[in-house]
């Protein structure tokens, strides 16, 4: 017999939980459709070692909108931020550096290298603390309907914060458009280690090196994030990224949500251009009055919708839409500490975050390789102790390691991902020891997530951790598609919830946000 | 005589004159200063205006209008072939000026990719259109945020890839390599770049037909359209002044007032327009200390990076190439770019300060359109070489220049064998040699790196997009303005135009 649903989300990652929270507050009955066995999408901590929980794919929070948090109660149910303050940038020829919340220790940091990049640090930060105060605007609103007539004030709104703006501000922000990462940090800085630790995050997730055009804009948006109203903050969550999204889970239960897990959608339920429901793979139906999908643009249009029907506009796009990934997780059960050999010891460094081969020069090389279809065996790692920050994670003394690794390219010229996983896992263990001598003989368990893994587990098409390539004709108006940039879609009763909608990805809860308070709104009509 | 005048004009390139001579037909008394001398003798009995390339196919003809210059003698020349590209296996592909032979030639490659080309040709052609307008206009942020805004197909074509662009389309290797050889002009990225795509666009403006760009020649030479643009000015009242170097330009109450020549020479002027790169303009002609912080933060950022060599050969007799079943082949551009990979891979050794060990080459015989250049029977071949970076690792120029000949003449052994045989003389440009020769900042022909980031309003430096500078009465007509480079005449003819606007006249 089935059951009648206002809305039915399909997919239980954060977008998807957010849309839930949000429209179950509002009084509508919804239902969550997860394919896994628990909830959260790419916001998972999972016990794959006994003993240890691993974030299994992301493992930061930044960018977590502060009024998700504050209208699903999120502190009520459970969320919890921890500390994650300090970074070292580690270079392949011994070079490091420390940078942290003291701002005269990291000055000197800085300075040890160049003075003048130490003095420009300060004017940088509050260049970019400006840009993101103009950009962060677009995070609280839907891309405007370009039709003047339709919706005259959306576009009056953005026409007037546009006019706010100073004008060095919005030259710089539309700089960083197109820029690389590379061009616009040498506008300040000179040392190849401050730069291309900064540049890290113009690289994040995407097929782009640091002197390639378009890591600008990676780098904007990876600065967007911000912790209670403090810009370019970092955190790890309680109980890891997982923790986010049980927060989530919870507080869309608590307005009366349902949420099911182990329940794969196959296709819609179309009648004509109407959504009525949905099918899962078990053959059960589920009808419900509106449909939202947190997935890709290929898994949303293409495989649950299905082209008939779809505008050719429309299909051609989804299937030009850059959604190949550069990343892969590999993360780590240690028995014991990790040694930094720049520096020994015990100290705050544990507890925050660690790049590898930090140069310029390393990236690019690690890029060029990936674009031809292969991965160094001395690769970049964004790595963090989580277990630092969060003593849970771990067994007492014994601690978990997460390693974001890039460049790992999707398309593998020689082999596949399945044969050359594990080949992936002893790069990675090889690079870290070169950093850390003692890692090798404290690991006991790895869990490595290639590109494939991540399409493969989490529908994250191409293996984009954005669910789509950060790039300028992929944002705002343009994301997922040129004329379908809202939440709405073409078929009746349709929506988008995911990171493939505006504002993007990250853990940011924004899509999933904007797109129910379209859902709302259109519900009133 | 006094030698006060309304207008200085520093350089007498082709955006130079074009702006002298459309200020001086609004009644503007206008001097052109030009350091060097005219188109040279470069071999003995060979002669070419080193300078520039031999495509003018860019040039606009609302400039060509604008002075005259057919009237002036001023003759085009356009080739049936438009490209011609060996490839390795000894085949080759031909882009003709009719599409319908250009499809023939694709077939014999794939009959997928000759069943798109039209569409393709189609679909390059909507979007030039509509970016075409505003390479004609003064740039402001409210033009970038129409496009941004309003043209979504243009800012995807734009900021795509070429390769990832000419994959959507097509499968064959050599087709994509040869298109792709047209993104990566002025840029030191390969095609798996972002915004090469835009490259791709902006080369294909003023292309019509079914070929390889506009691929338009002058008869008798490169030298000929200069003279004529010369003569164009001159007949305006415009008064030149030929091997006449600037010292700086003269400064008053932070306004431009004048220039003082390397002689010491002081000339007076109400203005002073400046066809010099965007550098060397404010740091050796208005010198650093004259600008506020943050301007000069900017025009340090601004990215030259050069990354072209030129190889003129003089030869007895034409080359055969590989793949060439007829003479004509010839007559347009010849391409050695076999695939997209072979072009990023290039673009990767100039990225660690090398040149690679097979590059891009772009070559044209100018003879072909210019016979007199060269004794009877024998020919100029005029090569582009990329990617030649300007700045090498742990070596230099003074070391290199034999090797880097030596690379691009093996490259061409293994496409036209029996060439090296025939070179009677052969001279290369480093883009060190752009820099201490042409003038050209860090040896970047384009006056600044042709990237999406420093287009539109942010060309020559985000905020001084509209040929005016923070220096008053000091205006930038170059390619360091835009649209960029490339003989497209619009910076020049732009320029003018906002000047004129700017005194309201």
């Amino acid at each position: 017999m089935n059951k009648k649903y206002d809305a039915i989300i399909i997919g239980a990652g954060h977008n998807g939980l957010t849309c839930a929270g949000y429209l179950a507050k509002a009084g509508k009955k919804v239902l969550v459709l997860e394919k896994r066995y628990l909830v959260g999408g790419a916001t998972v901590s999972e016990e794959i070692v006994p003993g240890f929980k691993f974030a299994t794919f992301s493992y930061l929070v930044s960018l977590l909108r502060s009024e998700v948090i504050h209208d699903l109660e999120l502190v009520k149910h459970g969320l919890r931020m921890l500390p994650f303050e300090t970074t070292l940038d580690l270079a392949v020829n011994g070079d490091s550096l420390y940078r942290e919340p003291d701002h005269y220790r990291t000055y000197r940091a800085i300075a040890r290298y160049s003075k003048r990049d130490a003095e420009a640090y300060d004017d940088y930060k509050l260049m970019m603390r400006h840009v993101i105060h103009a950009v962060r605007y677009l995070m609280h609103h839907a891309p405007p309907n370009m039709d003047f007539d339709a919706n005259p004030q959306a576009l009056i709104d953005l026409a007037k914060h546009v006019g706010t703006v100073d004008k060095e501000v919005l030259y710089t922000l539309i700089q960083l458009l197109t820029i690389s990462a590379d061009d616009f940090l040498s506008q300040w800085f000179e040392t190849d280690i401050l730069k291309a630790g900064l540049a890290t995050s113009g690289m994040i997730g995407s097929m782009v090196s640091p002197k390639s055009p378009g890591s600008g804009l990676v780098l904007l948006a990876m600065y967007m994030g911000e912790i209670d109203g403090v810009y370019r903050t970092w955190r790890f969550a309680k109980g890891g990224t997982g923790g986010v999204a049980n927060a989530l889970a919870q507080a869309a239960r608590s307005f009366g949500a349902e949420i099911r897990t182990n329940a794969p959608v196959a296709q819609l339920m179309r009648h004509g251009d109407e959504v009525r429901g949905v099918v899962l793979e078990s053959g059960e139906e589920i009808t419900a009055d509106v449909i939202v999908s947190s997935l890709t643009p290929q898994m949303t249009y293409l495989k649950l919708a299905g082209e008939e029907g779809l505008p050719s506009d429309l299909v051609q796009q989804v299937k030009r839409w850059n959604s190949f990934g550069s990343a892969s997780k590999i993360n780590l059960a240690l028995d014991g500490v990790p040694d930094f050999k720049a520096m020994p010891g015990y100290g705050m460094h544990l507890a925050g975050g660690f790049n590898t081969n930090v140069s310029i020069d390393s990236f690019e090389r690690l890029y060029d390789t990936a674009k031809y279809g292969d991965f160094e065996r001395h690769l970049f790692i964004d790595g963090g102790l989580i277990s630092f920050a969060d003593p849970d994670m771990a067994p007492p003394g014994k601690h978990v390691m997460t390693c974001f690794v890039m460049y790992t390219p999707y398309h593998l010229r020689q082999g596949t991902w399945d044969e050359r996983r594990e080949e992936l896992g002893d790069a990675v263990v090889d690079t870290l020891e070169h950093y850390i001598p003692n890692i090798r003989q404290l690991i006991v368990g790895r869990q490595i997530s290639t590109p494939l893994d991540i399409e493969r587990l989490i529908n994250m098409s191409g293996g984009n951790i954005f669910q789509g390539e950060l790039r300028l004709s992929q944002m705002f108006l343009m994301r997922p598609a040129a004329g379908y940039s809202g939440y709405q879609t073409p078929l009746h009763n349709y929506y988008i919830c995911g990171s493939s909608a505006h504002p993007s990805g990250g853990i940011s809860g924004a899509p999933g946000r904007l797109a129910a308070l379209q859902i709302l709104a259109d519900g009133k009509k | 005589m006094s030698n006060n005048c309304d207008v200085i004009v520093i350089g007498a390139g082709h955006n130079g004159l074009i702006a002298a001579h459309a200020l001086a037909k609004a009644g503007k008394s206008v001097l052109v200063v030009e350091q060097r001398g005219e188109d040279e003798e470069i071999f003995p009995g060979f002669r070419l205006a080193l300078g520039a390339d031999d495509d003018a196919g860019l040039l606009r003809q609302s400039v060509i209008d604008a002075l005259g210059l057919v009237e002036k003698g001023v003759a085009f020349v356009e080739p049936d072939v438009t490209a011609f590209a060996p490839q390795p296996n000894g085949r080759s592909l031909t882009l003709h000026r009719h599409i319908q032979q250009s499809i023939a030639s694709i077939a014999t490659h794939s009959t997928h990719d000759a069943g798109r080309f039209a569409a393709w040709r189609e679909k390059i052609g909507q979007l030039t259109a509509v970016l075409e307008p505003h390479l004609h206009q003064t740039p402001t942020l409210e033009q970038m945020g129409t496009l941004l805004l309003g043209q979504p197909e243009l800012v995807r074509y734009a900021n795509v890839s070429a390769r990832e662009t000419l994959d959507w389309w097509f499968e064959n290797d050599a087709l994509k390599g040869l298109l792709a050889s047209s993104s990566v002009i002025g840029l030191e990225h390969g095609p798996y770049a972002q915004n090469s795509g835009f490259m791709l666009l902006y080369q294909y403006a003023n292309a019509d037909g079914g070929g390889f760009r506009a691929s338009r020649f002058v008869q008798g030479g490169m030298g000929k359209l200069r003279q004529a643009m010369v003569t164009a000015a001159m007949g305006q009242g415009v008064r030149m002044r030929g091997e006449t170097a600037v010292s700086h330009i003269l400064l008053h109450d932070g306004r431009a007032t004048g220039v003082v020549l390397a002689d010491g020479e002081t000339i007076n002027a109400e203005l002073v327009v400046s066809s010099a790169t965007p550098r060397h303009t404010f740091f050796n002609l208005v010198k650093p200390y004259n600008l506020e912080p943050r301007f000069m933060r900017r025009v340090r950022s601004q990215v030259y990076r050069g990354t072209t060599a030129k190889l003129v050969l003089a030869v007895s007799q034409l080359p055969e190439f590989v793949g060439q079943t007829e003479a004509g082949q010839l007559d347009g551009h010849i391409v050695i770019c076999p695939s997209t990979e072979y072009l990023e891979r290039a673009a990767d050794a100039g990225k660690y300060g090398r040149f690679p060990p097979k590059p891009l080459l772009d070559i044209t015989i100018a003879t072909h359109h210019a016979p007199e250049l060269a004794p009877a029977g024998q020919h100029l071949l005029n090569i582009t070489m990329r990617y030649a970076p300007y700045t090498l690792r742990g070596s230099s120029w003074g070391e290199q220049r034999a090797a880097l000949a030596e690379t691009i003449l093996q490259t061409l052994a293994n496409y036209a064998p029996g060439l090296r045989d025939t070179i009677l003389h052969q001279r290369l440009i480093t883009p060190l040699d752009w820099e201490q020769q042409f003038g050209l900042t860090e040896g970047s022909l384009h006056h600044g790196q042709m990237g999406l980031e420093q287009m539109f309003a942010m060309r020559p430096v985000p905020g001084w997009g509209q040929y005016a500078t923070p220096i008053g009465n000091l205006y930038l007509c170059g390619a360091g303005a835009h649209p960029g480079g490339g003989l497209t005449g619009l910076p020049g003819s732009n320029a003018a135009r906002q000047i004129l606007a700017d005194l309201g006249a």
